[in-house]
């Protein structure tokens, strides 16, 4: 017994002195133990056992091979990568384990994470095959704590096709909410006026309203600027049976008495043909009060929109025309002067030029209007007309500068029309 | 234009020739020389035919056919697809998805409408209000996301829009109206038909606002 115990110190002692001095140095490499967990990404993996060799793709899986650090063993370790994440292992250097984890987080890893080595740019996380409401259901994994050993070779790993996994349950109106697509969504669009001091054959419609104002520098023979502002809205459905649009102007606005204290209703039924063409009736100050200088103005007018490119967005896509006849304000000045109870003709013509901006030439039975109109912001329709009245002379004495702004919006939520 | 249009033209000129002279105003006229101030004309509109209009962030419409807004979104629909093919090429699928992706195009493989539609319609007849339902909807997916080269000029050259518009609105269709029995619970189909349209339909506006 002696001599086996003396062969047993004789044996402890070398590496007791061996282990010691280990101890305070780096320990070697097939000492340490890494170990890798399903759901690491890419580069946590290469954290832990540096540069993979080579890597290799097997349609959704990525082969990630690393050197296996030992003597004995036969064939790189690797790792197996399916959606940025690690599936599975094999390692056959004794030191490295690959530990089943929790259920994998579902949402994909930065780009950054997924590189495959460190030269390589990251890559854009795959698009996730399954629906959101899915994934967000629980779903039941086994939990391996690293009791079975995995299986040698690629085998190990999830197959190229993926089991069908079972659905949870649901009654059917919360499928029905899980399932539910979302649709491209409608905004009102804001498009460019086609006419300045005329009207036009379309209008408001039920749910519809818009509030503007506009500004002339000088009226005709003053030097005075003056003002006035709008409120309307509109009824019925102009495609179906027949619009309504009613107005109210405010022809004072800061002098004087302030808004309101001279102003008019005006109406205009109007009836729209697809969406090319437009007729409607209307009359403008059916009702006044305040002593405005503005009159009755009865009229008939129709437009029409010629598409000169079946997309809007690109330039000169249409033109706007637009006829009518009139008495009222639309007479020309001579009768206005000497009171004859006349109609005359007035009209314009737009060019969208481009999809928010339109140049316009407009005559409304006295002045030649020519201006801009621009809707600046796609989605808002608001629109400003900006030009000058009056340019041939006319009526009047002279050219002057006007300008409105008006603002669209729907006093209805879209489905109550 | 048609006869009857004319005739509304022709009546309501009548109609306003026969009050425009019962008009009378006097004054210069200031209060109404400047732009209309008697109506919506100011809020613009009348290049689409009418005063306010809505508009649809994906689709429009080019005389009747169904188009995509502009070619800028169904440049991005393309996008979207290629993307969503090289997700579902790098990824392992159910049996349910293949069958989708096949039909889809998103796979290479031989599509089916019939074993979609089948799986869809829960055993329900075909004639049957479900399995019309799932048809339309297999026959709307036949080959909708297969790859249609690069981006077009114009949006008339996407002549996949209304094949689109079709898809989105039989899904829609099929999961509103479908009875109580086709959910308890789905089919693995309808899942994956949900997945690839959110996720196209989702991308395309995304790359189109960006």
């Amino acid at each position: 017994m002696p001599s086996i115990r003396t062969a047993l110190l004789a044996a402890a002692l070398p590496l007791l002195l061996h282990s010691g001095a280990h101890a305070q140095g780096t320990p070697p490499p097939h000492k340490r133990l890494d170990v890798i967990r399903e759901g690491m990404t890419p580069a946590q993996v290469r954290a832990i056992l540096g540069e993979p060799l080579r890597t290799r793709r097997d349609g959704a899986l990525t082969y990630l091979y690393f050197a296996n650090g030992c003597d004995r063993c036969t064939g790189d370790d690797f790792v197996v990568v399916r959606d940025c994440r690690v599936v599975g292992a094999r390692f056959d250097n004794p030191n490295r384990y690959v530990v089943r984890s929790e259920p994998v987080d579902p949402t994909p890893p930065p780009a950054a994470e997924c590189a495959l080595a460190a030269a390589e740019p990251g890559r854009a996380a795959p698009i996730p095959l399954v629906s959101d409401s899915l994934r967000r259901a629980p779903v039941e994994r086994p939990v391996d704590a690293n009791a079975v050993p995995p299986p040698a070779g690629p085998a190990l790993v999830a197959a190229a096709e993926a089991p069908e996994p079972a659905l949870p349950q649901d009654d059917p109106r919360g499928w029905r909410a899980r399932l539910s697509l979302r649709r491209p969504a409608t905004h009102l669009v804001a498009v460019p006026a086609a006419s300045i001091s005329s009207p036009t054959a379309f209008g408001s419609q039920q749910g519809e309203a818009f509030v503007g104002g506009a500004y002339q520098a000088r009226t005709r023979f003053t030097d005075l600027s003056d003002g006035a502002m709008v409120l309307g809205f509109g009824l019925g459905d102009r495609q179906r049976y027949v619009g309504l649009e009613v107005a109210a102007t405010s022809y004072s606005t800061l002098r004087g008495g302030g808004p309101l204290e001279t102003g008019g209703l005006s109406f205009k039924l109007h009836r729209a043909f697809g969406e090319t063409w437009g007729v409607a009736v209307g009359y403008e100050n059916a009702v006044d009060w305040g002593g405005s200088d503005a009159g009755h103005s009865p009229y008939a007018v129709a437009t029409h929109v010629f598409r000169l490119k079946p997309d809007a967005a690109q330039p000169l896509s249409a033109v706007a025309a637009t006829l009518g006849v009139g008495g009222g304000r639309f007479r020309t000045e001579d009768d206005v002067v000497a009171d004859r109870k006349t109609a005359n003709v007035f009209g314009a013509v737009g060019v969208q030029l481009f999809e928010p901006l339109a140049v316009t030439a407009d005559w409304n039975g006295q002045d030649l209007f020519a201006g801009v109109s621009a809707a600046p912001i796609r989605r808002v329709p608001f629109v400003v007309t900006a030009g000058l009245a009056d340019i041939t002379g006319s009526a009047g004495d002279g050219a002057r500068f006007v300008v409105s702004a008006a603002l669209g919006f729907r006093y209805l939520p879209p489905f109550f029309f | 234009m048609r006869r009857a249009t004319r005739s509304t033209l022709a009546a309501v000129a009548a109609l306003a020739l026969a009050v425009a002279t019962a008009s009378a105003q006097g004054g210069n006229q200031s209060d109404i020389s400047g732009p209309v101030v008697t109506g919506s004309g100011a809020v613009g509109g009348s290049f689409l035919g009418a005063g306010l209009r809505s508009e649809n962030e994906m689709f429009g419409r080019a005389g009747k056919e169904v188009v995509f807004r502009n070619a800028r979104i169904g440049c991005a629909v393309r996008g979207a697809e290629a993307a969503y093919r090289d997700s579902a090429a790098r990824q392992p699928q159910t049996p349910a998805q293949r069958r989708v992706f096949d039909l889809l195009a998103v796979n290479a493989g031989t599509p089916s409408a019939d074993a979609v539609a089948a799986a869809l319609a829960h055993g329900a007849a075909a004639g049957s209000p479900l399995g019309m339902a799932a048809r339309r909807l297999a026959d709307a997916l036949n080959g909708l996301m297969r790859d249609r080269g690069g981006c077009a000029q114009a949006r008339q050259e996407y002549t996949e829009a209304p094949q689109w518009r079709e898809a989105i609105d039989a899904f829609q269709r099929y999961v509103a109206d479908a009875p109580a029995s086709a959910f308890s619970p789905p089919a693995p189909e309808l899942l994956a038909i949900h997945a690839a349209l959110q996720r196209v339909v989702e991308e395309a506006l995304r790359r189109d606002a960006r």
